[in-house]
């Protein structure tokens, strides 16, 4: 599996959730497929220039959300029980969240934001 | 001590500096042979490109390797090697005065050359050995100062009072009795006073040498 | 775990400078990045850890050999590259690439020529000649083809141009693939640091700062604008540096988690809450100690 991330210095996220986002992307679109083996901490690492810790905290992360499986002293694999249309799901669900953390913080209530929602998507329809 | 990493430190220094010995060693030879074939008209100039090439040799030696070494921030480099500054002090006395002693001895002993002939009194060379070791003695004071004080104006100051303290010291030892006396005759004259003032000399080289390395050794930081 | 670098409650006493009380640890297999201002005390823990300044006080394990009594078997296996280092002007790289094979048995000639060219630099060049660019590079491929288990570098990165410090970065982190081998590193640019170091050691006034690792260091500060329900704020003690402007205050914590976040919210109107880089948590640090010591 090539390691081709490329990781942006003024992406205001964390260096290790750009790798997240990067590794969940590619699961997304289809071109690491469940089962595969994923590149070691230290070869994802290196092949980067970042910090083994930082590519350490993604796999675990990953782990957590079960999109990988860390088999100790083995390696990692993208997890075979893996769903695409669940991975899609929670991108999603992650984008929402973020969406209604802003409208949140600028006072919008539930059903205005619900109508923003609705007339952004009839706009786009027409 | 690692006798084998001295020995390579001091065989780096001698590749730097080998370029320089060789041409000014080249003078040293130059100037015996204008004392041999060039006559009364050239003995003056002569005798200065000896000391000239024999100082330069010396002076150029320390401040490249020792001095310049410091200020040009080579010595990091070097300490940054498996050495201690005890081995790296010890390959800075052996190799300037490995250099300098195989300069100012090939040179002494080729110089001798010019009492073959008649145009020098053969009682001169008693006091010509004294000047020889006193070149000896004034180099070993700028190797130690540079080597303790680690400092350009230290050096600079050294090789000053060396220079001037060298003629008045010959010139004092000229004015004994016991050099005076026999300095015109044709035969070398060995006596006490002779003998008397290159055994201080000897002792003095010696004990500059020990002392300097002494307190080298007892310092703490080498940067 | 095991540590490439021990050092505790160093101490070094200069005319106008005080190193006290450097403790750093650093894990075999992992980058450290060692961030402070000018005249912080980096260079002078770094020359202390190669044995070429003897502390007042401390003591200082490097790869297990105490320093500065053990320094030869240690220096054996560290690479050493300061910034202010310089080769012999009057010499060739390739001069310098010989006496250093002369020293090191595990000098490697074929890696020694692979950075050559990777560098870009001509073996037969007198060096008097180098940019500082070509000198940085010089002095690393004489620290690297040895293959040091420990490399210690001051300022590799400052002043070179992207690409040879893309260059140097990805040396760098070629030197981890095998794991027994370790960097310690300083730099103003806290960007390098940030990207390649797994620990992050921070050295104000001849102090340590923080040392920790790198997540949980980043993790830890967030620059909060918030709305103080009334100005006299009762928790200070989380705060590292504060700026009013109208009623809104921009904070710098440092002890920042969601527990703190919700005692945040029950002080004042919480309008944000942002990540913050190495250079700004450098600024803050800074900036709250110079505070300290008016």
């Amino acid at each position: 599996m090539d390691v081709d991330i490329v990781l942006s210095q003024i992406d205001p996220r964390p260096m290790y959730q750009q790798i997240m986002d990067q590794v969940r992307q590619r699961v997304t679109i289809g071109d690491w497929s469940p089962g595969s083996k994923m590149p070691s901490i230290r070869e994802m690492a290196i092949a980067l220039k970042v910090s083994v810790i930082t590519v350490k905290r993604a796999y675990l992360e990953l782990e957590r959300q079960g999109v990988v499986i860390t088999r100790q002293g083995q390696g990692t694999w993208i997890s075979d029980q893996l769903n695409r249309q669940d991975m899609q799901y929670q991108e999603l669900e992650q984008v929402l969240e973020r969406v209604a953390s802003i409208a949140g913080s600028m006072s919008i209530t539930d059903e205005e934001l619900v109508s923003l929602v609705r007339d952004y998507l009839k706009q786009r329809g027409d | 001590m690692n006798p084998s990493m001295i020995r390579k430190l001091v065989v780096k220094d001698l590749t730097i500096m080998k370029p320089w010995i060789l041409s000014y060693w080249a003078g040293g030879f130059c100037a015996i042979v204008l004392a041999i074939f060039g006559g009364e008209s050239f003995g003056t100039f002569a005798f200065i490109l000896f000391i000239t090439a024999l100082g330069a040799a010396g002076v150029h030696t320390i401040i490249q390797t020792i001095v310049l070494e410091r200020t040009e921030m080579n010595l990091p480099f070097i300490m940054s090697l498996p050495i201690t500054s005890r081995e790296y002090t010890l390959s800075k006395i052996i190799g300037n005065l490995a250099i300098f002693l195989g300069v100012w001895l090939t040179l002494s002993a080729a110089s001798f050359i010019i009492f073959i002939g008649d145009a020098l009194p053969r009682g001169v060379i008693p006091f010509f050995c004294i000047l020889l070791l006193s070149i000896l003695f004034a180099y070993t004071l700028m190797l130690t100062t540079s080597l303790v004080t680690e400092g350009m104006g230290w050096t600079i100051g050294a090789t000053v009072v060396a220079n001037i303290g060298t003629q008045m010291f010959l010139w004092s030892i000229s004015e004994l009795h016991g050099i005076r006396s026999v300095i015109g005759g044709n035969e070398p004259v060995w006596n006490s006073t002779s003998l008397g003032v290159i055994g201080a000399e000897l002792l003095v080289i010696v004990a500059c040498l020990i002392g300097a390395t002494f307190v080298q050794f007892g310092r703490k930081d080498i940067l | 775990m095991e540590l490439a670098i021990e050092c505790q409650k160093l101490s070094k006493h200069y005319p106008h400078f005080d190193l006290s009380n450097i403790d750093l640890s650093v894990p075999t297999g992992s980058v450290m990045g060692f961030v402070g201002p000018n005249g912080a005390g980096k260079s002078t823990t770094m020359r202390i850890l190669m044995g070429l300044v003897t502390p007042d006080t401390g003591t200082v394990k490097v790869l297990g050999c105490d320093m500065p009594g053990q320094q030869v078997r240690a220096k054996q296996e560290v690479g050493f590259v300061a910034e202010d280092m310089r080769l012999y002007a009057s010499q060739s790289l390739g001069f310098h690439m010989d006496f250093m094979k002369s020293v090191f048995p595990a000098w490697d000639d074929k890696f020694a020529d692979a950075l050559l060219k990777r560098f870009d630099l001509v073996r037969d060049q007198k060096t008097k000649g180098y940019s500082h660019g070509q000198r940085i590079k010089a002095m690393l491929l004489l620290a690297l083809a040895r293959k040091p288990r420990l490399l210690i570098l001051d300022e590799p990165t400052t002043g070179l141009d992207p690409s040879a410090r893309h260059e140097i970065l990805q040396q760098l982190m070629d030197v981890l693939e095998d794991e027994t081998r370790t960097v310690l590193f300083s730099s103003h640019n806290t960007l390098d640091i940030e990207q390649i170091s797994d620990h992050i050691t921070f050295i104000l006034n001849g102090r340590i700062h923080s040392s920790s690792d790198k997540e949980t260091f980043l993790d830890s500060w967030r620059r909060i604008r918030i709305s103080f329900n009334d100005h006299d704020r009762p928790d200070d003690s989380a705060i590292v540096t504060s700026q009013i402007s109208g009623s809104l205050t921009v904070i710098t914590t440092n002890t920042f988690s969601d527990q703190s976040l919700n005692a945040w919210k029950l002080q004042g109107c919480v309008h944000a809450v942002e990540r913050m880089n190495l250079e700004e948590i450098f600024l803050a640090c800074v900036e709250n100690e110079r505070e300290q010591r008016s």
